[in-house]
């Protein structure tokens, strides 16, 4: 199998792969997260260079995987419908202090993780002086406070 | 009086242009590579032939990737002897060889290899890694038959 077909094949699957994984896999890096994506590049380098190390190959290989990368990002931005199947939409865990835990389960957050973000970006200390908090595309999550939370 | 912003729009439609070249280089740059045209594709596999022996190769290899050759032969006895000659024979690294071959020597320009005839066509594979950048030519004949010659050219 050539191999530009080969990269764009793993391009595809590892997209799949951490789309399913979820928003939070890669935002709330642990050690542990960060050991399995070296094991899982380390596996990814062997099955796409093969026996070519040659540098026509690397330019190849780097030309497909930012090629498919940028066709992508224009096929996002032409069709809404595409990026949010792809990334995932803005999930809303907490409304007006009131944490949903239906969104919270699914997405694998917890109230601690929720609390945690309104301390770091806020400065908040209650779930009550959140107005909303939204988990991100990102895997980040934003905390817009009550009015008059922070007086 | 406010200091005009630090825009131009010849440069932004100057960077645009630019960027759209680059798209379309890289673009091209992978469809050759898909299509084999850089090596290791469809495009990149041909055959050569004559009334004893048919050998399919690659046209472009790149450098310290392995390539093979495919020799289907006809032969006249109980064995099948195959002359591998090239225009730098201390490049020649042949390896692995499919069948083993009964015996096999090395000559001044490449080496030459006896083989059991399989009776009817015998089919050989030669596997080999260039080691130079640029155009080689690679001789092969069987059974002292006319030879083929095959030009390659290495990417580095």
């Amino acid at each position: 199998m050539p191999p530009v077909l080969r990269i764009a094949i793993i391009y595809a699957f590892l997209m799949l792969l951490f789309r399913l994984a979820g928003h939070r896999t890669l935002a709330d890096i642990s050690t542990f997260d960060f050991v399995l994506l070296l094991i899982i590049s380390e596996m990814v380098q062997q099955a796409v260079v093969a026996d070519d190390p040659s540098l026509t190959n690397a330019i190849l290989l780097c030309s497909t995987l930012v090629g498919l990368d940028i066709a992508l990002s224009l096929w996002k931005h032409r069709a809404p419908g595409i990026e949010a199947l792809l990334e995932g939409a803005p999930v809303l865990l907490v409304h007006h202090g009131r944490p949903l835990s239906d969104a919270m389960h699914t997405m694998r957050v917890d109230v601690d993780d929720v609390l945690a973000a309104a301390r770091l970006s806020q400065g908040l200390e209650r779930l009550d002086q959140i107005r909303f908090a939204v988990l991100e595309k990102s895997g980040g999550i934003s905390i817009i406070p009550e009015p008059g939370a922070r007086d | 009086m406010s200091a005009p912003l630090p825009f131009s729009g010849y440069a932004a439609r100057k960077s645009r242009r630019v960027q759209l070249i680059g798209f379309a280089t890289l673009w091209l740059l992978v469809l050759l590579g898909a299509l084999g045209v850089l090596g290791k594709g469809p495009l990149n596999e041909t055959a050569i032939a004559n009334d004893r022996v048919k050998v399919e190769y690659e046209r472009v290899l790149r450098l310290r990737a392995s390539t093979e050759f495919r020799i289907a032969a006809s032969p006249t006895g109980p064995r099948v002897r195959v002359e591998i000659e090239s225009t730098d024979p201390s490049e020649l690294e042949l390896d692995p060889i499919v069948p083993e071959p009964e015996t096999w020597r090395v000559t001044a320009h490449g080496a030459l290899l006896d083989f059991a005839a399989q009776g009817g066509e015998t089919r050989l594979a030669l596997r080999e890694t260039p080691r130079r950048i640029g155009v080689r030519e690679v001789r092969i004949a069987v059974d002292h038959a006319e030879r083929l010659s095959i030009r390659q050219v290495v990417l580095p």
